[in-house]
């Protein structure tokens, strides 16, 4: 039997089963079930059903019985009309002796006569009929039809026949059937290319439906993608990267410098991380530390201050810096410090600490994005120009703006956008003017003004990657997969 | 009551129905701003509150105190709530906790002036609290309010004297003990007519704000509506010459057109300022030029409840936002900038992206670790080198800023116990450590790379792979020791790493990090069941 003889049937014939195949090959169902697989995947040869048909089959011991008679019979059949001892009629028997002398017994075929010394056992009947070898003949050769049930479940019991569920495959000529077969390759080789044989092989048709397998390559943070982008809309728009790389800051710099005074609660232990060691820092530049120190305790530069008794060992405290500002702050003085003013546009976006409570929203660490401009005559106008360009590279347009509170900026705004998924108007950062008590002791002209906003960069981070907990975002109990798997960052 | 809650956080004169009706009523235009006056008393005949604080020369701990009176007052049952829940407001807010300042309000006609302010030994003090119904003695106070949850977290203000300080009416009774609680006696119901508000403080500016925003708030409900009756102060101490609170006076300030104009990028009128301001509940008049320019301008007459009020550009704010912000026309700064990235984060991405080519995963540990993570669990001491270690921290997790990256990566390792193996994984960040060299900050930050690979077997030649690699990417030649121009691969000891199995990498003759296989201790301390190789280099020297 093979794969072409069964096409030479199916091409005289219309339809043919895989049993009818066994049966005509006179070979094993499987193994035509196998050439019809061969044949199935070399495209539409041929067209297949799949029916379940239940047969019964002999089993090994069945297949004895069809060859020697049931086991009864065989042990009627040693019995001589003499009669035989037992033990050597068993010997005789072999191994069918116990079953077939118990089951002969019962069929009233052979008895046991006790007169004789040893007790002989003799033939009852002058002849058996051996219905049971019948049935299973029978079995083989229809199928069983005629064999009744009572008596198919009896042969079951027996172990001398058992009950198969077999699929059958009906076979019908495919779109492409042909009766000749050119086996198909799975792959093109370096070798088909380098002989042309490419062209005369079929090949197996692909599974698209599978999976492809994973490229080895590694992957960046997805917090970090996105930080590239607003690195590079910063960039685009002409801003100058601070910096930023390093944690550890003043209580000036970070507070005092920004004209935020030493009872404000964010400089409470509660919000922000001090150090014990390096507890505090020498302030230097002493002459702008007095500066600060006049504007905070009495004004100046048309400000009344706050009124109160500026502590230099309170600016002095070290801390991990709570936002970005005070890197802009030194910016600042410094360009002050330049001997001419040049106008600036300054960005940064790196790590800012919070003695905070953390929650699925709050982490101890996160980062901020802020854009400070610096230029002779900056107006509320430039600020919310500046915004709507910096936003609209997101792809935000919708703005809107609310006054705020903040101690270094004035006036303040809270920066609102539309976002469109969740229906309602959004708060995406803060803005304002630097106040004139945080310029003009640094030294900067009067009319010098600066403008600057700031953002978090986990907000819309989570947001864009629909990430509900912070701590699945950064941290080390990230899952890897999720930063595997995690999509380009396109805004 | 809880009202809008985007209001900024310093107009305490928001803070209150009363203040925020007034405040919209005159936005709208319904009514003028109120002008507040004193009872015409004469001022031998004013209540006074004596400072006696011994010994003269000497700084009391809460050194001082204003008091006012509202007479002829109206209260119901919402006013005599609201008036409690803006004391409650102050003391949270502009009174940091009453470590600042702490009010006390009495019936007057419950106690007797003149008044005396006065540090008295716990052993003389015995009165009823507000609220109490038995005496309790100064020596007792600690004690009977050490569990109360809302006055016993003021009691640190006082717990470490001898002495509290009292106010005492003419007749030694105890009116308050700040800042803890009032008397029983002095206490103000719907009934009060006559009310003495008392406010010591350690910042007389923060005192006078309180004084001026109660005494604004209420005294609307006057017989007299906006009359106030002020107190003399005395100090028998050097702490203040005297005074007679409150004013309610208010600052006059000039704003010229131009300075408006210019900072909100807006071209309004002289009139349209002065509209504007008096919307603002500001008093607003054209006044005469005083800028060099010769523009216009305008008198702003910043009531005493706008303490919050310091430069002109506090009232340019609110012409802005009377203005609407939403209405200033954009435009963008002319301005010629070139952008400038910082070296070090270019050389920082340069390499991310060259470990991700090489098939790692980027990881972002937290900068904050547990003293042990960053030393003793990496089998390193403590103080080599001396990371900065945080005063106030509310976890383990956040004691000390890291200085080395190898604890981040194997933390992440050990979270990732079902990936596929090998784990390949990198980190790029700041690492600092305290060098008293360094003026200021007397800490100095490194810009680090990191990375790490984990697997059945150590894989050491990967992660030496990965350092070729970057020298490779670098043009960074090996050479032989003692030759400075490239980088060398010298065997090291350092604990974190298996004996015989870590390199120290030099570059220009200067150690800039190692490469090893890391120690089976230190996995075991970080429960990571594979053995793991890892890198640190830094990066600065890329630059």
């Amino acid at each position: 039997m093979s794969a072409e003889e069964i096409l030479q049937i199916l091409s005289s014939e219309s339809s043919v089963t895989s049993t009818e195949l066994a049966s005509r090959f006179n070979c094993d169902h499987q193994k035509v079930v196998g050439a019809i697989k061969s044949l199935e995947s070399l495209g539409d040869v041929i067209s297949t059903k799949i029916e379940t048909v239940k047969q019964w089959k002999l089993t090994e011991e069945g297949e004895i019985v069809v060859k020697n008679g049931s086991h009864e019979y065989v042990v009627f059949s040693l019995v001589p009309s003499e009669g035989i001892p037992q033990a050597a009629l068993m010997k005789a028997a072999g191994s069918v002796g116990k079953v077939g002398f118990s089951k002969a017994m019962s069929a009233g075929w052979i008895s046991m006569d006790k007169s004789s010394q040893p007790p002989l056992v003799k033939k009852k009947v002058d002849t058996a009929k051996d219905n049971v070898k019948d049935y299973l003949v029978d079995i083989v050769g229809t199928g069983g039809s005629s064999v009744p049930d009572k008596e198919k479940a009896d042969l079951k019991k027996r172990k001398l026949v058992q009950e198969v569920v077999e699929k059958v495959y009906i076979l019908e000529k495919g779109e492409n059937f042909s009766t000749s077969i050119t086996k198909a390759e799975t792959d093109l080789t370096a070798e088909m290319i380098s002989n042309g044989s490419w062209k005369d092989v079929s090949f197996k048709p692909y599974n698209f439906d599978a999976l492809g397998i994973s490229p080895e390559g590694g992957t960046l943070h997805p917090l970090l993608k996105v930080r590239a982008e607003y690195r590079q809309i910063f960039l685009e728009m002409g801003f100058t990267e601070m910096p930023t790389n390093n944690y550890v800051e003043s209580s000036f710099w970070n507070f005092d410098s920004l004209f935020q005074p030493q009872q404000h609660p964010a400089r409470d232990a509660h919000d922000t991380f001090f150090i014990s060691d390096p507890h505090s820092t020498h302030l230097m530049n002493d002459e702008y530390v007095k500066q600060v120190a006049e504007i905070h305790s009495v004004g100046g530069f048309g400000s009344q201050g706050y009124g109160y008794d500026w502590k230099t060992e309170e600016a002095a405290k070290n801390l991990l810096r709570t936002h970005t500002t005070a890197v802009s702050a030194r910016m600042l003085y410094n360009l002050a410090k330049q001997k001419e003013f040049t106008p600036q546009k300054y960005f940064s976006i790196d790590r800012v600490f919070r003695n905070e409570t953390l929650d699925a929203t709050h982490l101890a660490e996160f980062h901020q994005i802020e854009g400070v401009i610096v230029d002779y005559g900056l107006t509320l106008g430039d600020l919310i120009g500046v915004l709507y360009q910096f936003f609209k590279k997101l792809g935000i347009e919708k703005l809107r703006f609310k006054p705020a509170y903040n101690p270094y900026t004035e006036p303040s705004m809270e920066i609102f956008s539309y976002h469109a998924g969740l229906g309602k108007w959004v708060e995406i950062g803060n803005s304002g003017i630097f106040r004139p008590e945080m310029l003009l002791p640094m030294g900067l002209p009067e009319n010098v003004k600066a403008i600057a906003w700031g953002l978090s960069l986990e907000r819309p981070t989570m947001i864009k990657y629909g990430i509900d907990n912070i701590r699945d975002l950064v941290g080390h109990k990230v899952n890897l997969k999720m930063v595997k798997e995690n999509p380009l960052c396109r805004i | 009551i809880k009202y809008c809650p985007g209001l900024k956080s310093i107009r305490y004169d928001l803070l209150c129905p009363e203040g925020l009706v007034r405040a919209l009523l005159i936005f709208t235009s319904k009514i003028e701003p109120p002008i507040y006056k004193a009872r015409p008393v004469s001022s031998n005949k004013l209540h006074t509150l004596t400072v006696k604080l011994p010994p003269k020369g000497t700084r009391h701990y809460r050194p001082y105190v204003v008091g006012g009176i509202l007479r002829n007052i109206n209260f119901t049952e919402f006013s005599c709530k609201t008036f409690i829940d803006l004391q409650d407001k102050l003391h949270m807010n502009i009174c940091r906790k009453r470590t600042l300042a702490a009010i006390g309000t009495h019936d007057l006609d419950a106690c007797e002036g003149p008044f005396t302010y006065e540090l008295v030994p716990k052993k003389d003090i015995a009165f009823v609290p507000l609220n109490q119904t038995k005496v309790v003695t100064g020596e007792e106070f600690l004690d009977f309010y050490a569990d109360d949850r809302n006055l016993g977290k003021h009691l640190h203000v006082i717990e470490k004297y001898d002495a509290f300080p009292i106010i005492y009416d003419k007749n030694r009774n105890v009116c308050s003990l700040p800042p803890v609680i009032n008397s029983e006696k002095t206490k103000i119901s719907t009934s009060t007519r006559n009310v003495f508000i008392d406010i010591t403080a350690t910042d007389l500016t923060k005192a006078h704000i309180v004084l001026d925003t109660l005494t604004a708030m209420f005294s609307q409900y006057c017989d007299v509506p906006y009359e106030f009756e002020p107190v003399k102060i005395v100090y028998e101490t050097d702490a203040h010459p005297g005074e007679t609170v409150p004013t309610m006076e208010s600052r006059r300030i000039h704003v010229s057109q131009d300075q408006v104009n210019t900072l909100l990028g807006i071209d309004l009128s002289i009139d349209e300022i002065v509209r504007l301001a008096k919307k603002m509940s500001l008093g607003a008049e054209v006044g005469k030029s005083i800028d060099s320019k010769g523009t216009s301008g305008v008198y702003i007459d910043i009531p005493s409840t706008r303490h919050d009020v310091l430069h002109p550009v506090d009232v340019i704010e609110d012409i802005g936002i009377a203005y609407g912000y939403n209405r200033i026309p954009k435009v963008f700064p002319k301005m010629g900038t070139v952008a400038q990235p910082r070296v070090v984060n270019k050389i920082s991405d340069l390499v991310r992206r060259e470990l991700a080519l090489c098939g790692y995963y980027e990881v972002l540990a937290f900068s904050l670790c547990s003293e042990d993570e960053n030393s003793t669990w990496l089998r390193r001491k403590a103080d080599n080198p001396k990371p900065v270690r945080l005063l106030n921290p509310k976890t383990f997790e956040f004691q000390v800023m890291r200085t080395t990256l190898i604890s981040g990566l194997l933390k992440t390792v050990a979270h990732s116990k079902s990936q596929k193996l090998p784990i390949k994984i990198f980190e790029v960040g700041d690492v600092v450590f305290q060098d008293k060299s360094v003026p200021e900050r007397q800490c100095r930050t490194r810009r680090r790379v990191g990375a790490l690979w984990a697997a059945k077997t150590s894989g050491f030649e990967n992660i030496h792979g990965v350092l070729d690699r970057i020298m490779l990417m670098f043009e960074i030649k090996r050479t032989n020791k003692g030759n400075s121009e490239g980088f060398q691969f010298i065997a090291s000891d350092d604990p974190v790493m298996f004996p015989g199995r870590c390199a120290d990498v030099f570059y220009k003759g200067a150690r800039i990090g190692l490469v090893g296989v890391v120690h089976p201790e230190v996995l075991a301390k970080f429960d990571i069941i594979y053995p793991c190789s890892m890198l640190e280099l830094d990066l600065d020297p890329f630059e």
